[in-house]
C-alpha cells in the first residue's frame, strides 16, 4: 500500500514538473513571438524612404538592366533615357548615361540602326566625360576607349585609354577596376602591333587581380603563340612564370618552364641564370618529389645541363644531383660544402638548402633514410644559420641509429661539429629549434642511461643543461613559449639523480615543482616537492620516470566542448518525460 | 564533468544547421573531418580525444563557412557549403568532395607530429602537410593541455594550411566541388535562362561569373529522336552533358513548390559539350533540346574567360578577346 502511495506521489511530482516545463515552453514561445512582432514594427533606421524622383530613377535603372538582359535593346535604351531625365544628381545622371552608352556599345546593331546607335553612344560618352569626376571619370574614359575599339577606331581608342593616369585608381576595388582598364589598353596596343607593351599591361593586370582570367589568358596566349621567340624574348616569358608562381598556379608555371627548357638556345647570358633561379623557386614552392622529378624533369634538365652556359649549366647539374644522386654525408664544423658550390657562389645557399631539406623529407617519407640523411647534412652545411636541417639530421641519427649509425660515429662527429659558434648562430635565428635539438639528444642519452658528467656532450646532463640554456634565449614576446616549462627541469633533475648528484637533483625537482604550481598542476607539484625532500633526506625509493607517469602533464580541463557539457538538454529531456508521464496518468485515471 | 556522449554530436549537428548548412543541400556540401592517428595522443588525452576532434571539426566548419553575420576569413572558400563529416565512419569513397585534417607521425620521424590537409573528390586528391609538434618538442614540453590543444591545432591549420594554400584549395573546389544541386528553367519560354538555388543575398558577387552545369536527360525522354551531328543524344556514357553558362547579372525567382520562392542567381547557357575534355560548341545548335535537360550540379569554372566578359562585376566595359 505504502509503495502505491509513494509511487502515486512521485507521479504527481513528475506531473507537476511536466506542467511547469510546459508552461515554461509556452512562455518562451510567447516571448519570441512578441520580440519578432516588435522587431518587424520597428522603423528601419538604416533605410529612409526614397524621395519620389530617386525611387523612379532606381526603378528605371533596374528595369532597363532587366530589359537588356532580355536582349530588348531599344526598350532598354528608352528606359535609360527616362533614368537620365529623372536623375536627382549629376552623379546619377552620369551613371545612367554610362549604362545607356554601354548598352549601345555592346549591342551595336546592323545597317542604319548601327550608325544611329554609335552616334548616340558617342554623344552619351562625350557628355559623361564632361560631367564625370573621380572614379566615374576613369570609368567613363575606359568605357569610351572600349567603345571606340569596338567601333574599329583603334588609334583613337589608344589615345583615350593612354590618357588615364595609373595612379588615379582608388578605393577598395581600385586594383580590380584598374586591371580591367589595363587589359583593355593591352588589347588595343596588341591590335596596333605593340605586342611587348600589350604584354606588360596584361602582366600588370594579372598582378593587380590574380583572378582576372582574361588577362591571364591573353598573357599566356602571347608567350605560347606558335613562334613566341618572334614575339617576345625569353625574359618576358619568365616574368609570366614568376607571376604564376606568385599565384600558386603551378600547372601553368610548369608548362611555361617546359617550353623554355625545350628551347635552351633562347636562354643566353643573364636569361640562363634567371631561368635557373626561377626553376629553383618552382621546385621549392610546388614541392616536386624525387620520383616526380625523375619522371618529368630528368630529361629536360639533362638537355639544359648540356646546352646552357656556365654557371647555369652547373646549377642545373646540382639540382639533378640534389634530386637523384647519392651524396656524401657532410658533418664538419665550419666546413663549406663543395657539393653545391655553384648555388653557394650564386648567393643562393639558403634557398638551395631549403630545397635539399624538402627533398630529404620526401626521401624519408619513402623510407630511404640514407638519402634523407645525406640531404639534411648537406642542407645543414650549406646554410649553417638554419637550425631546421640540423634538427632533422639529429632526429635521424638518434631515432634510426641502428640503421644509419650503428657504431655512433656519425653522432660523435655531429656532436663535435655542434660548436659554441654554430649553436650561437642557430640560437640567434631559432632558439626554439636549438632547444628541441638538445631535447632530442638529452632523451637519447637518458634512454642509454648515459647521465653524466655534465661537460661531456654525449650525456643527458650536458644536453638537458644546453636545452635549458636555449630556452632562456627564446624571446619573451612569445607568450606560450615563455610560460613555465617544468618538464625540462624535471628531466634535468632526473639526469642529476641518475648521475648521483642528489642535491642538484633536489634543487631541479623543486624548480620543476614551482613551475607545475604555476600551471595549477598541484598533484605533480606535490609529488616533486616530496621527491626533492626524499632525496635530501637520503631515503631510497624507486625513481619516478617523468615520461612514464600517467599524469605528468598539466592538469586536464575535461570539459571544453561548447554547450556539449551543458545540463540543459538533460533538463529539457526530463521536462518532456514529466509531461509524458502526466499525460499518461490522466489517461489511466480516465 | 560530462563525458563525450551522443548529446554533443546532436549539439554539433544542430549548431551546423544553424550556421547555414541547409539539409536540402547537404549532399552538395564539402564534408570536413578531423582525426588523429598518433597513439601517444590517445594516451595523453585519453577519453577526451574524440571530443577534442569533434570540437576541432566544428571550429573548422565554422571558420570555413563563416559564422552568421560575420565576414568569413576566407570569402572565396565560403561560397561553397561545408558540413561536418561523420566522425564514426571512414572517409567516404564515393567521389563526394571532402576536406580532411589528419594528425599523424611521419613514419621516419616519430618524434615529430604533423598535420595533413587532404582535399579529395572524384577526380582529385591532394595533400598539404605542415608540422604541428616539431621534432624534440614533446620531450621538452610534452603535449599542450587539453584546454588549449584545439586552439593550438586550429591556429596551425588556419595559419599554415588554410592561409597558405587557400588559393590552391579554391582552384580545386572550382574544378570539382559543386556549389549547389538542381535548378529550374525560367517560366517565361522567351527567356533562355536557368535559375539556380543560390540565394541572391549570399551569391550576388557571382552574378556575372561563369558556371559549368552538369545536366542529364530525364529518364523517360526519348533520346533517339535527337540523333545526328551536334545533337545531345550522343552524350557521354554517364548520360551527362555540360553547359557552360554566364551569370546574367540579374536575379530570378527560385521555387520548387516545396519551399517559398526566393530571389536567386540566374544564368544563361552559352556553350555545351558531352564530356569535360571535349571541345565546346555554341548552344544555338541545340537550343530547343537543352530545355529538356535536368540540371544536376552547378560548378564555378575558370574556363573560357571571354565567354561572358563584355561587362563583369567591376561594372567596367571589357573588351572581348579579339586578338586570336
Amino acid at each position: 500500500m505504502s509503495m502505491v502511495i509513494t509511487r502515486s506521489r512521485s507521479f504527481s511530482i513528475v506531473a507537476r514538473w511536466g506542467v511547469v516545463a510546459l508552461v515554461g515552453l509556452l512562455l518562451l514561445g510567447l516571448w519570441l513571438v512578441i520580440a519578432q512582432l516588435r522587431e518587424s514594427n520597428r522603423p528601419n533606421e538604416q533605410e529612409t524612404p526614397a524621395a519620389p524622383s530617386q525611387a523612379s530613377y532606381r526603378s528605371y535603372m533596374g528595369s532597363a538592366a532587366s530589359l537588356e538582359g532580355l536582349q530588348q535593346v531599344e526598350r532598354a535604351a528608352g528606359t535609360y533615357a527616362h533614368a537620365v531625365t529623372t536623375a536627382s544628381s549629376k552623379q546619377e545622371a552620369v551613371e545612367a548615361q554610362l549604362a545607356w552608352a554601354g548598352l549601345l556599345s555592346r549591342n551595336p546593331g546592323s545597317g542604319n540602326e548601327a550608325g544611329g546607335r554609335a552616334e548616340k553612344a558617342d554623344e552619351l560618352y562625350q557628355s559623361a566625360l564632361e560631367e564625370a569626376e573621380g572614379d566615374q571619370q576613369l570609368r567613363a574614359r575606359n568605357d569610351y576607349g572600349v567603345f571606340l575599339f569596338r567601333q574599329g577606331q583603334t588609334a583613337k581608342a589608344a589615345a583615350v585609354l593612354g590618357q588615364i593616369d595609373h595612379a588615379s585608381w582608388s578605393g577598395e576595388d581600385g586594383p580590380v577596376r584598374q586591371a580591367r582598364y589595363l587589359y583593355n589598353y593591352g588589347q588595343v596596343l596588341e591590335d596596333l602591333g605593340r605586342t611587348q607593351e600589350a604584354y606588360s599591361q596584361y602582366l600588370e593586370a594579372m598582378r593587380l587581380d590574380p583572378r582576372f582570367g582574361l588577362a591571364r589568358e591573353a598573357a599566356t596566349r602571347l608567350v605560347t603563340s606558335p613562334a613566341p621567340a618572334a614575339v617576345l624574348p625569353a625574359s618576358d616569358q619568365m616574368r609570366l612564370v614568376k607571376e604564376f608562381l606568385g599565384q600558386r598556379r603551378f600547372t601553368e608555371a610548369d608548362g611555361l618552364l617546359r617550353e623554355l627548357a625545350a628551347h635552351p638556345d633562347r636562354l643566353s647570358g643573364a636569361d640562363s641564370q634567371r631561368f635557373a633561379d626561377l626553376f629553383l623557386s618552382y621546385l621549392i614552392d610546388s614541392r616536386i618529389e624525387p620520383t616526380s622529378f625523375k619522371q618529368t624533369w630528368e630529361k629536360p634538365t639533362e638537355r639544359l645541363q648540356a646546352a646552357l652556359p656556365s654557371p647555369a649549366a652547373e646549377q642545373i647539374r646540382e639540382i639533378r644531383s640534389a634530386f637523384l644522386a647519392d651524396l656524401p654525408v657532410e658533418i664538419q664544423s665550419g666546413a663549406a660544402s663543395g657539393t653545391f658550390r655553384a648555388w653557394r657562389d650564386a648567393g643562393q645557399a639558403k634557398r638551395f638548402s631549403e630545397l635539399l631539406k624538402t627533398i630529404g623529407d620526401d626521401y624519408g617519407e619513402r623510407g630511404n633514410l640514407h638519402r634523407s640523411l645525406e640531404r639534411y647534412s648537406q642542407a645543414a652545411t650549406l646554410d649553417p644559420t638554419n637550425a631546421e636541417p640540423a634538427l632533422y639530421l639529429t632526429n635521424l641519427l638518434v631515432e634510426h641509429s641502428a640503421e644509419l649509425d650503428p657504431k655512433g660515429e656519425l653522432l660523435d662527429r655531429w656532436l663535435r661539429a655542434l660548436t659554441e659558434e654554430r649553436e650561437d648562430r642557430y640560437a640567434l635565428k631559432d632558439p626554439e629549434k636549438l632547444l628541441y635539438l638538445h631535447s632530442l639528444l638529452g632523451a637519447h642519452f637518458e634512454k642509454g642511461k648515459r647521465w653524466g658528467p655534465e661537460d661531456d656532450p654525449q650525456t643527458a646532463l650536458y644536453q638537458w643543461r644546453r636545452a635549458l640554456e636555449a630556452q632562456s634565449r627564446i624571446p619573451a614576446a612569445e607568450p606560450e613559449l615563455s610560460k613555465p616549462r617544468p618538464l625540462l627541469n624535471e628531466r634535468l633533475a632526473f639526469a642529476y639523480e641518475g648521475w648521483g648528484e642528489k642535491k642538484m637533483a633536489a634543487g631541479e625537482y623543486r624548480t620543476a615543482a614551482r613551475g607545475y604550481e604555476e600551471l595549477k598542476d598541484d598533484k605533480k607539484a606535490v609529488d616533486l616537492f616530496a621527491r626533492a625532500d626524499i632525496l635530501e633526506k637520503g631515503a631510497l625509493l624507486q625513481r619516478p620516470d617523468p615520461l612514464q607517469e600517467e599524469d605528468q602533464m598539466a592538469a586536464i580541463d575535461e570539459d571544453t566542448l561548447p554547450g556539449g557539457a551543458s545540463p540543459w538538454p538533460l533538463i529539457a529531456l526530463g521536462g518532456l518525460l514529466c509531461l509524458l508521464a502526466a499525460i499518461t496518468i490522466r489517461i489511466v485515471r480516465h | 564533468m560530462y563525458p563525450i556522449t551522443i548529446n554533443r554530436r546532436i549539439f554539433l549537428s544542430l549548431a551546423l544547421t544553424m550556421l547555414g548548412g541547409l539539409p536540402a543541400f547537404a549532399d552538395m556540401a564539402i564534408e570536413v573531418s578531423a582525426g588523429s592517428r598518433v597513439p601517444s595522443m590517445r594516451v595523453e588525452y585519453n577519453n577526451e580525444l574524440n571530443g577534442l576532434m569533434d570540437k576541432l571539426r566544428y571550429r573548422l566548419v565554422q571558420n570555413l563557412q563563416g559564422p552568421p553575420g560575420v565576414p568569413p576569413d576566407w570569402p572565396e572558400l565560403a561560397l561553397w557549403k561545408f558540413t561536418l563529416g561523420d566522425p564514426g565512419k571512414a572517409p567516404r569513397n564515393d567521389g563526394a568532395p571532402q576536406l580532411q585534417f589528419l594528425i599523424f607521425e611521419p613514419s621516419y620521424m616519430k618524434n615529430q607530429i604533423k598535420l595533413r590537409m587532404t582535399y579529395r573528390s572524384a577526380e582529385i586528391k591532394r595533400d598539404w602537410d605542415t608540422v604541428w609538434i616539431e621534432s624534440g618538442r614533446l620531450m621538452a614540453y610534452g603535449y599542450p593541455r587539453s584546454a588549449v590543444v584545439v586552439d593550438e591545432l586550429f591556429d596551425v591549420i588556419h595559419d599554415q594550411l588554410l592561409s597558405k594554400y587557400q588559393e590552391e584549395l579554391r582552384q580545386f573546389f572550382v574544378k570539382s566541388a559543386p556549389l549547389t544541386a538542381g535548378g529550374i528553367w525560367d517560366n517565361d519560354p522567351e527567356n533562355f535562362r536557368l535559375v539556380l538555388p543560390l540565394a541572391w543575398d549570399r551569391y550576388s558577387s557571382l552574378s556575372q561569373s561563369r558556371f559549368r552545369l552538369a545536366c542529364s536527360w530525364p529518364e523517360k525522354t526519348d533520346k533517339s529522336s535527337a540523333a545526328g551531328k551536334g545533337q545531345l543524344s550522343t552524350a557521354n556514357s554517364s548520360g551527362e552533358v555540360e553547359l557552360l553558362s554566364c551569370g546574367t547579372g540579374h536575379r530570378g525567382s527560385f521555387s520548387t513548390g516545396k519551399q517559398p520562392p526566393y530571389q536567386a542567381l540566374s544564368v544563361e547557357p552559352r556553350k555545351w559539350r558531352r564530356s569535360k575534355g571535349e571541345k565546346l560548341q555554341p548552344i544555338d545548335v541545340i537550343r530547343d533540346q537543352v530545355r529538356k535537360l535536368l540540371l544536376l550540379r552547378t560548378y564555378l569554372t575558370e574556363e573560357e574567360p571571354s565567354l561572358c566578359s563584355s561587362r563583369d562585376s567591376s561594372h567596367m566595359e571589357v573588351v572581348q578577346e579579339v586578338s586570336q
